[in-house]
């Protein structure tokens, strides 16, 4: 057990310093840098080339790779998050989520997909404390936590930029009227952030042993977490957050085994948010619910379609594309329907009520699931499945949420982020039920009143008529009371309640909309691929409707079909690769954010 | 359809039989995943017919990057050999924990790829895999096949590069028996007729339409390449 715990420790030490980075942004700019960990992944790509192709000395890689990071980081801050700083934070949130997709994306294709092995400039394993092999690395990498932690906590309370970053954390304008340049300070904080992270890069390198593009990034997504665990804001808790999740993470696994390695970080994540959801360091401050969109958003209206334009669309999509386009075009645009159906309903979370869902992968598998059993081992029949299939997504995704939505718009984010994890964990690990990894297979195609759905064309009328059917309730809600009332949740929170409007109960039940669509999208998806594993919803997945959302208009569900149209219809046509893809969509986001906020379709007023 | 990728029922079966003939208590990791699953059932059946114990089991997670909760208890368990079953880069990181941590027995898995060899360094050092026939095989077509295989792309092919190469070349010789069309080509391969391949020389498909009578080599990593383990004289 000792040697586990051990294990642990080092491993959360990589945790650690890419939290730390995390919080010290935080508590300066209010922004979650989800970037961060694609610059820990950076950093350790970066130093496997400088040392290891080109021959490099550690203590010059290690200059070379902290100053590249910081490049990077500083890069980041002002085209991704200073100009926005205006903007509510939702902007910020989605920009360095754009900007890590196109670190990590940039990282596979300069670099290449295959693991490497990293270089051994320190000794790993020179000596033995229980049955483990620890090394002068280790050692260093520990004693680099300890000396930042240290340093920051010094600089910020000693150092003239220390306590500048301190004032601007606290009160920005104050801060300017004092003399405190709060650009300069704001992007000092991303680059030392960056520079931390770069360097803790290579730290995870010696680590690991091995590194490659993908796993530093899940290292990333895991240091959020400890970030949160310990408290954003908050450098302490940031380490001891770190160091704790490495803890539990290798004592779950060597308890219950690495398959369940996903559901202990991500549970244990969501398990802290219902019960200390400001984290073990943090303050209750830190989680009061700011509004997260005001009139970002409406500085745009939606293109409104008029009843007649919709009937043109829909007749037009649903002859051209099976007649002028055959099976393959009718395959295509399946593809693109299923995303809209998805894409539709998040403009009632993400453009009414302002909040941001990084993992709306989750609800579509629930309700994939739950279709393809009640169908395969019940035998009911499918419009059944398909129907049950989004309410039991909707319940459990709901249910699984329900005590997080009182914290504010970044506690959301990462909490369905990691709902995404949480749930592909459970499905991959509940073998009785879902077969686990095996997968589903012989899942019966729809089939409505005895006429069965086989053909490509016919499948993408049906998926058609349900998107017709989605566009139908979605906009009967806008135009309704409840949608003025949830838009008025998004636009002024804080005049909402003194309306007395019971905003967190609006905000889930736009949520739960969305999961119930989300779900009826997971079914058609497992009825007609007739084969279902948990490799089917990865978080590219949840990334992609995100991205859709954003592009189209958050606030326009026509918007949202365009947007599906583009980002998954032209891709598929034009074959191109699925690394070069992820990579556009950061690019497409960080874009539009900055330039065209509303959205494609829609009309900026004066 | 026809491949000449071998089945895990029958590559495993020639594994477990490989790793039982000196080792009776086993460790095995596998991949969570339908492949990993799938052959790590295949290769326990087979090495507990052997009359093997497995001592230790768990699947990993291809993008974990620290197995060494899951391989702390596969060592503890004290087994004979640690099996791993999965591919070139979680095995890389597999055999360099399983050697960090002290384990000294014999280690099975990782693959016959020169990324493995790359990202495991002095770790797979010792490594058995069981094989196709390449390696150490002095046949003219073999060393033809990894002599031009170098010249082009300028290192050693792997398994994969092998398998790819065949597959190609068993349809050209399918057309030249059926004639280069789709119909051809489809006689061709049911034809029954024996195919020349670099990995198996001669073969025929079996009724599953995979080659299943081709003898496996089990292969040794020693100073940093691969060579057979009974070298074949």
């Amino acid at each position: 057990m000792i040697d586990t715990i051990i294990s642990g420790l080092v491993h959360g030490n990589v945790y650690a310093l890419v939290a730390v980075g995390i919080s010290l942004i935080f508590g300066v700019t209010n922004v979650v840098n989800f970037a961060q960990g694609s610059i820990v992944g950076l950093g350790a790509m970066l130093g496997w080339w400088f040392m290891g192709v080109l021959g490099w000395p550690w203590l010059l890689s290690l200059i070379a790779v902290a100053i590249t990071a910081s490049v990077v980081g500083y890069l980041i801050s002002i085209s991704a998050v200073r100009p926005l700083v205006s903007a509510p934070p939702i902007a910020a949130l989605l920009a360095t989520f754009a900007a890590s997709m196109v670190v990590d994306n940039l990282s596979q294709v300069v670099f290449g997909a295959q693991t490497r092995a990293f270089p051994e400039p320190l000794a790993t394993d020179n000596f033995q404390v229980g049955g483990l092999r620890l090394g002068t690395s280790d050692l260093v990498s520990f004693a680099f936590t300890i000396i930042a932690m240290i340093a920051l906590w010094a600089f910020l309370k000693f150092g003239r930029n220390g306590r500048a970053i301190r004032a601007t954390a606290a009160d920005p304008d104050a801060a300017a009227q004092m003399g405190v340049p709060v650009t300069r300070v704001q992007n000092l904080s991303f680059l030392l952030a960056s520079m931390l992270g770069g360097v803790g890069g290579i730290f995870y390198g010696m680590f690991a042993g091995v590194v490659s593009p993908v796993s530093a990034s899940f290292t990333g997504t895991v240091g959020f977490i400890a970030a949160a665990v310990g408290g954003l804001g908050s450098i302490t808790g940031a380490v001891v957050g770190g160091l704790l999740l490495g803890l539990l993470e290798a004592i779950g696994v060597f308890t219950f085994g690495d398959g369940f390695r996903d559901l202990f970080i991500f549970g244990l994540f969501i398990l802290v948010l219902v019960l200390r959801p400001y984290g073990l360091f943090g303050s209750r401050k830190t989680v009061a619910t700011e509004p997260m969109t005001g009139t970002f958003l409406g500085a745009g209206r939606p293109i409104e379609l008029r009843w007649w334009h919709w009937w043109l669309v829909g007749i037009l999509a649903a002859v051209a594309i099976p007649l002028f386009g055959g099976p393959v075009a009718s395959a295509v645009g399946t593809q693109v329907v299923i995303y809209a159906i998805m894409a539709v309903p998040m403009t009632l979370l993400a453009g009414s009520t302002g909040q941001v869902s990084l993992g709306q992968a989750a609800p579509v598998a629930i309700g994939a699931y739950a279709s393809a059993l009640l169908v395969l081992r019940l035998d009911l029949p499918f419009l059944a499945g398909l129907v049950l299939g989004g309410l039991i997504a909707a319940i459990i995704a709901t249910a699984v949420t329900l005590p997080i939505w009182r914290l504010g718009g970044h506690y959301i984010s990462l909490a369905t982020l990691a709902l995404g994890y949480v749930v592909l964990a459970v499905i991959r690990n509940w073998d009785s039920v879902t077969q686990g990894a095996y997968g589903l297979t012989g899942i019966p195609a729809p089939s409505i009143g005895g006429f069965v759905f086989l053909t490509s064309e016919q499948r993408y009328l049906l998926d058609l008529v349900m998107l017709a059917i989605t566009l139908l309730v979605v906009i009967v809600i806008r135009k309704s009371h409840l949608g003025t009332v949830l838009s008025s949740v998004g636009s002024d929170e804080v005049a909402a309640r003194s309306l007395g409007i019971y905003t967190r109960d609006y905000k889930i039940m736009a949520y739960a909309i969305t999961a119930f669509f989300a779900g009826i999208a997971g079914s058609l998806l497992a009825h007609q691929y007739n084969y279902l594993d948990p490799t089917v919803f990865p978080i590219q997945m949840s990334v992609l409707v995100l991205t859709i959302v954003v592009l189209g208009g958050m606030n326009s569900p026509f918007g949202a079909v365009i947007g599906a149209l583009v980002l998954v219809g032209l891709p598929e046509a034009l074959r191109i690769a699925s690394d070069v893809r992820i990579l556009l969509y950061g690019v497409i986001m960080i874009a539009m954010i900055r330039f065209r906020p509303q959205g494609l379709w829609t009309r900026t007023t004066a | 359809m026809w491949t000449t990728s071998l089945t895990q029922e029958y590559y495993q079966k020639l594994a477990a039989d490989e790793v039982t003939k000196e080792h009776k208590k086993l460790s095995v990791v596998y991949l969570q995943s339908d492949w990993g699953k799938t052959s790590f059932d295949l290769f326990k059946a087979e090495a507990l017919a052997q009359g093997a114990e497995i001592v230790y089991e768990s699947a990993i997670q291809p993008d974990s990057e620290d197995y060494r909760p899951v391989l702390i208890k596969a060592r503890d368990a004290q087994p004979d050999a640690i099996v791993h079953i999965g591919y070139a880069a979680d095995g890389a990181r597999v055999v360099r924990q399983v050697r960090e941590l002290g384990f000294t027995g014999q280690f099975y898995g990782g693959q016959n790829t020169p990324q493995f060899l790359e990202s495991a360094g002095g770790a797979a050092e010792g490594t058995i895999i069981n094989e196709n026939l390449l390696i150490g095989n002095t046949a003219p077509a073999v060393t033809e096949f990894y002599d031009k295989f170098e010249g082009v792309y300028g290192h050693e092919p792997s398994t994969f590069s092998a398998y790819a190469y065949d597959a190609l070349y068993v349809l050209v010789q399918a057309a030249e028996i059926g004639g280069a069309t789709r119909e051809g080509v489809y006689e061709g391969l049911a034809s029954g007729q024996p195919f020349d391949t670099v990995q198996f020389g001669e073969f025929t498909f079996g009724a599953d339409r995979r080659p299943n009578d081709v003898p496996t080599v089990p292969v040794i990593v020693v100073d940093g390449a691969y060579q057979a383990l009974y070298p074949q004289s």
